[in-house]
């Protein structure tokens, strides 16, 4: 019964995304094409003759009727081909897939580093509120969420980096040394550590609000009052029954947590010299390089659709009455 | 309002930046621009209350000149997306069936697209401008809004007193704007400080990648001058960087307590429960 | 909600529950995976630290017992002599051939050499010159696929990958030719130029290694690799060399060079090429160092054979990354994306060359982590020291800098402001042919004379480039042949600027726009278009955001005349605007001369060069049929003198025609670790004898 419930809340749920996906792609062509600028004299390169230029625009398919270049891309987007870079001269795909893994590493270690971070300092902040500890959580995430990430990063980078020489100040890798297994992940960690605890940092003052506003709002609700009723120590009485309640706002939060981190990171990214995604947007920004930001806008928002898809499904499976609804 | 210091303190810090803003002309009406080889790099003074950057551009000037750039911005995008926000979410709410599943469609479109990325796009090609920014962060601000609106029209459209406009004959139109309306301000006013909030760092953000307004005095601008010369002035980016930390904090605090003073129908959109669009 | 807090807090009670107490577990140990991480990275830097500080010791005191005793000591003798005060902890020395040293420098590199004794990364050799290693270089510009400098003339290109190739003929600093890949410089008197300066014969150097070469297949360069380099890449794709296309007779659509004779050499290659110009062709000496001309291998494209017919694209010449240059290409976004790594060439033919075993390139665009990355010792170069932080590198004993005239995508660069001269939007076909509208506020000289004379270049260079670079005073740079001294070019002054723009029609009353409270406005100005009371706005477009400080320089000193200059930076279509669409009022570009007019400097004023490809040309739409014969004339004419009046006639003109303001010649200033030497800053073959001693 409750997984026919569940089954049709899913069923629901992905039909929901298709209208988002083509929203997406259409208002990320659109953006795209009504921009100025020539591509295929970017393609053509510098120096190319009018010939060289026409002879681009017509490889490129920008000599065709919109609509048609739409269809056009719809239909190599479904074969995973996302076309070709006019800067680089290279597949999207390519140049994307060559900058993911960095990124995807730098946020995938701000968003757990942040989640359980915030999670702690939050019951931490619970546990007595308004006493001193609660109140210097409170106030310390509320400052550090109204800093700017870049100044930071500057920030850590002079005192962590060049005064203290605890951490390289820059880079993913250390460019002197050919490191191979334990010690290339070693080497890769040595350099994640400084960006990744930058980007998580307003992260975790976000989970840690509202990991503690959960707890205090499910503290007073009926069923731990009940479990304290039967006996429970207050303490356990949160632990079991309250903290998990209380973290369903955290799991919901994921999916825009993620588009948060991205954005991040193409800041944190620049001052760092990681070479993630968000280097890669800036330059092919610069380069006019419309194919590949394209790209990178459709990839985003997809890994935003994919995950907020994700937490709605595992909201309905820990809270069936989520779906029902 | 008396219940919560912290909007208190949040409201008194949103408008002494308010207010700077709004008086930059009077407090500080000189050229920002104006450079001076002999006064580049000054610690503050009495005649550079703030010092003077490489160019010996004065700061205060840049700084509260800035204020009100910041500030500009701020409210046209809080306009923008306040009234994209509340027409999309009362419409959404009070309709319901395909024009509420349209509407969401379109709400979740909007909050997947990176709202940074794009900027960076719209600015790098239509050359950066406060009115272009300004209309593309309001377009594209509004989806939480309207989703909160739209939960609370849901929850507002069968109360009596809406079923009891309905039977007297009122309009739709009028129904919204009396009755609908009025309730959903306070989630309004609480998203607008969250919004304001972000819309700080999102301009120093693209400030900071170069892509700000180079024509009119901004924090995000300065902090960007000042990268190279961190060790050297350190005035050129903690003035900009406090004002702007105060105005965010400022409009956070603001919304904390708003959110309070309003209950936790209105603390959906606070920092509480954000489900923000992707930045 | 708050009567929920009041009543939670009398609530609490002792001790952490089994989850608190496992989030704390998880969180320290991330925490402690992090610091153990950091230190032990730290540790390893220590060592390496350490293993440097021992080979330096040990290398101070051979070249302390070298002063004296005028060869290379044994460990003992360095003992002996006090030198040492211990025996060396990491490194053996033993000593080469034993002849007498010279003090650093190649002639004295084998006269000893230190080993490492323990096996440990980080602890390298090295004698008087150390061999090995890997140079790490903080590069200005992003990673590019586009490889051959040989078919681009962009900056990042060459910076990157110049190393990989070399050309025919090299240039000093001064742009003085010694010989490369051919044997001799040819001149007139030793009968390799004839015909007045039309034909030029090259022999090449025999025994020239390509890349690709094997003990089983060797590939040796010989004269139809200059031949084919020419027809099928230079001529058609580098913006510089297509100056040649014209005098050459080259046929851009068949993509042959019928006037380019190869004969091949016998042995080892090698052999002649004969370039036969329809006209004396002056500069051509000065098109044929790695940067202007690098030499690709013949054939080496499918499908496309030297003086057959067929024209490759520019990514077909990419494909090929080979070259007969010091290091050989190796990877492109290894070990991380946006990496570029070239290796050495062991068959490279100066023997003992290149010291390196490679070179890791890195792109650092940004200048604040360009300069961390130097001095937290992440690279060992950098390219482009940001102009603020140039002086405490130069201070520092632990770092040197050179400043040079080169750039990576050409030498001797000036920054030049750009009026618009006709009307915005105008048509490139209008503008070249004449009939396009003057711009209705730039077309006046005298307008153009003001701003010219209201831009405090002094200001320009100490404040908005921290002075490094000098105030330009002639329309072609300095530092080449044809730039004229006596020819003054308007004074700053505030004084007269204003007297020109109140003579011109914008004496009006003052306006407000924004902040701006003294924009002058129109007052019968002889444009009827120009209404009285227009306010004199002057737009100014600015293709990249590292001009932000020089072009706040410009807009303040326009303001103090009462010019409003709102400023658009726009880096994607700027080049768009200016040479396609014309939309733009002022412009500014840093414009490569060159090591000859003719090659950097015509193609900002010649007619044919209004045109709509984005390389930078004639910017301006500037129009002087006496000024293209001047250049026209002068690059046929070898005698200097006469060559020498014709760019004087042309500086005249221009000067007093104002198309561009030209503001400040601006060197580039490379720095790097002490640790490292030997480099040729001027060139992308500068790490061809570099070494590195850690």
């Amino acid at each position: 019964m409750l997984w026919a419930v569940n089954r049709r809340y899913v069923v629901r749920r992905l039909l929901q995304v298709v209208p988002t996906v083509l929203g997406i792609v259409t208002l990320s062509f659109a953006l795209v094409h009504l921009t100025p600028g020539d591509p295929a004299r970017e393609f053509a390169g510098e120096g190319a003759d009018q010939a060289q230029i026409d002879a681009a625009r017509s490889y490129l398919g920008l000599d065709r009727p919109v609509p048609e270049q739409f269809t056009t891309y719809l239909r190599h987007l479904l074969h995973g081909d996302l076309g070709t870079s006019y800067a680089q001269r290279m597949p999207v795909t390519e140049v994307i897939g060559i900058r993911l893994s960095a990124t995807l590493l730098l946020t995938g270690t701000a968003l757990v580093v942040s989640t359980v971070a915030g999670v702690g300092f939050g019951v931490l902040a619970a546990r007595r509120p308004l006493r001193w500890l609660d109140n210097a959580v409170s106030t310390a995430s509320l400052l550090v969420y109204s800093l700017p990430a870049f100044w930071l990063a500057q920030l850590a980078i002079m005192a962590l980096a060049l005064k203290v020489h605890l951490f390289p100040a820059g880079g993913m890798t250390d460019a002197r040394e050919a490191y191979t297994g334990l010690a290339a992940a070693r080497d890769i960690a040595h350099h994640l550590a400084l960006p990744a605890l930058v980007l998580a940092l307003s992260e975790t003052a976000l989970v840690v609000r509202v990991t503690r506003a959960g707890l205090l709002q499910q503290a007073g609700q009926e069923y731990v009052r009940s479990a304290r009723a039967k006996g429970l120590p207050q303490e356990q009485a949160v632990a079991r029954h309250a903290l998990p309640n209380a973290l369903l706002p955290v799991l919901t939060i994921v999916g825009s947590r993620v588009g948060y981190l991205v954005s991040g990171a193409v800041l944190v990214e620049s001052v760092f010299g990681w070479p993630g995604l968000g280097k890669a947007l800036v330059d092919a920004a610069q380069a006019g390089d419309h194919p590949v930001i394209l790209g990178m806008v459709l990839l985003v928002s997809a890994t935003v659709v994919t995950a907020n898809l994700a937490t709605d499904m595992a909201c309905a499976w820990i809270d069936p009455r989520i779906a029902a609804r | 309002m008396g219940h919560s210091p912290t909007a208190v303190v949040g409201l008194a810090m949103t408008a002494l930046v308010a207010g700077v803003a709004a008086l930059a002309g009077r407090i500080a009406p000189d050229y920002p621009f104006t450079v001076s080889t002999p006064d580049a790099l000054r610690p503050p003074s009495a005649r550079h209350l703030l010092g003077t950057d490489q160019l010996g551009r004065d700061l205060f000037t840049n700084v509260v000149q800035g204020a009100h750039t910041s500030m500009r911005i701020v409210a046209g995008v809080v306009v923008i997306s306040s009234v994209v926000g509340i027409m999309a979410g009362c419409v959404s709410g009070f309709r319901g069936g395909l024009v509420d599943d349209v509407v969401m469609r379109v709400v979740e479109t909007v909050q997947s697209v990176p709202r940074f990325f794009v900027a960076v796009l719209v600015t790098g090609w239509f050359g950066a401008g406060a009115r272009t920014m300004t209309v593309l962060l309001g377009l594209t601000s509004w989806p939480v809004l309207a989703r909160v609106v739209r939960a609370e029209t849901l929850s507002l459209r069968e109360r009596e007193f809406v079923t009891a406009a309905r039977t007297m004959g009122a309009s739709d139109l009028r129904i919204v704007a009396r009755h609908i309306v009025p309730n959903v301000a306070p989630t309004a006013l609480v998203m607008a400080a969250v919004t304001g909030s972000r819309v700080v760092l999102l301009e120093a953000g693209l400030a900071f990648l170069g892509l700000g307004d180079p024509n009119l005095a901004s924090w995000g601008a300065l902090i960007n001058n000042a990268q190279p010369y961190l060790a050297r002035a350190w005035w050129m980016s903690v003035f900009p960087g406090a004002a702007m930390a105060i105005s965010v904090l400022g409009m956070n605090l603001l919304a904390d307590g708003l959110t309070d003073v309003f209950g936790p129908s209105a603390g959906g959109a606070s920092l509480g429960g954000r489900s923000a669009p992707a930045d | 909600m708050i009567s929920r807090i009041g009543e939670m807090k009398g609530r609490g009670q002792e001790g952490f529950t089994l989850i608190e107490l496992l989030v704390v577990i998880i969180i320290l140990g991330v925490l402690s995976a992090v610091v153990v991480f950091a230190v032990q990275g730290t540790g390893d830097k220590g060592s390496s630290a350490a293993y440097a500080t021992d080979a330096k010791t040990v290398r101070t005191a051979e070249e302390a017992f070298c002063a004296n005793k005028g060869r290379y000591g044994t460990e003992d003798e360095l003992l002996s002599g006090k030198l040492l005060s211990s025996k060396s902890d990491y490194h053996a020395i033993t000593l080469g051939s034993g002849g007498p040293c010279t003090g650093a420098g190649v002639a004295s590199q084998s006269s000893y050499q230190i080993t490492c004794n323990v096996v440990e990364a980080g602890c390298g050799g090295g004698g008087a010159v150390a061999t090995g290693g890997t140079l790490v270089v903080g590069e200005t510009f992003s990673s590019n696929t586009t490889t051959n400098v040989a078919s681009s003339t962009g900056g990042g290109t060459h910076a990157w990958w110049e190393g990989m190739y070399n050309g025919l003929i090299a240039l000093d600093e001064a742009g003085n030719p010694s010989p490369e890949l051919a044997t001799v410089v040819p001149t007139v008197a030793n009968g390799g130029i004839t015909n007045g300066g039309a034909t030029y014969t090259l022999t090449l150097r025999q025994n020239v290694q390509w890349h690709d070469s094997t003990v089983a297949v060797p590939h040796y360069l010989d004269a139809d690799d200059v031949k084919f380099t020419f027809e099928k890449v230079l001529l058609k794709y580098h913006a510089r060399a297509r100056n040649m296309a014209t005098p050459l007779g080259y046929n851009a659509t068949t993509c042959l060079a019928a006037n380019i004779v190869a004969t091949n050499g016998a042995g080892s290659n090698g052999g002649t090429v004969v370039f036969n110009f329809t006209a004396p062709y002056i500069p051509f000496l000065k098109q044929l160092n790695v940067t202007e001309g690098a030499i690709n291998p013949g054939n080496s494209i499918p499908g496309f054979t030297v003086g057959v017919a067929g024209c490759p694209t520019q990514a077909n010449t990419d494909a090929v990354k080979v070259g007969t240059g010091p290091f050989k290409f190796s990877s492109i976004n290894s070990p991380s994306a946006g990496d570029g790594k070239v290796v050495k060439n062991p068959n490279y033919w100066k023997p003992g060359l290149p010291y390196l075993d490679g070179i890791l390139m890195r792109p650092y665009t940004a200048d604040a982590a360009r300069t961390t990355a130097l001095q937290s010792g992440a690279v060992d170069f950098v390219w482009d020291v940001p102009n603020p932080d140039v002086a405490s590198f130069t201070a520092s004993s632990s770092f040197k800098t050179v400043a040079t005239q080169s750039l990576g995508g050409g030498p001797n660069s000036v920054d030049q402001v750009i009026f618009n001269l006709k009307a915005s939007g105008s048509s490139v076909a209008t503008v070249a042919d004449g009939t396009a509208a003057d711009h209705p506020i730039l077309g006046d000289v005298n307008v153009r004379k003001a701003i010219f004379q209201a831009l405090n270049r002094d200001q320009y260079l100490n404040t908005g480039r921290n002075g490094i670079g000098s105030v330009s005073k002639s329309p072609i740079s300095s530092q080449i042949f044809g730039a004229e001294t006596d020819i003054p070019l308007p004074a700053f002054s505030v004084s007269a600027a204003d007297a020109l723009l109140d003579a011109a029609g914008w004496n009006g009353p003052r306006t407000t726009i924004g902040t701006q409270t003294n924009v002058r406005t129109a007052l019968g100005h002889p444009n009827p278009a120009i209404a009285d009371g227009t306010a004199l706005t002057i737009r100014f477009l600015q293709g990249s955001t590292t001009f932000d400080a020089r072009v706040a320089v410009i807009k303040s000193n326009l303001a103090t005349v009462g010019i409003n200059m709102p400023v658009t930076v726009n880096t994607t279509t700027a080049t768009t605007q200016v040479f396609t669409n014309r939309d733009f009022d002022l412009y500014i570009l840093n414009y490569a001369n060159g090591y000859d007019p003719h090659i950097g400097v015509r193609r900002q004023y010649a007619i044919d060069q209004i045109s709509t490809t984005g390389t930078p040309n004639n910017a301006a739409g500037y129009r002087n049929v006496a000024v293209d014969a001047d250049f026209d004339t002068a690059a046929q004419t070898l005698d200097t003198t006469t060559r020498y009046n014709l760019y004087h006639d042309f500086q005249t003109r221009v000067v007093a025609d104002l198309p561009y303001v030209w503001m400040i010649e601006t060197p580039n200033v490379r720095g790097y670790t002490t640790q490292c030497k030997g480099f040729v800053v001027w060139t992308g073959l500068f790490a061809e004898s570099a070494s590195c001693h850690r």
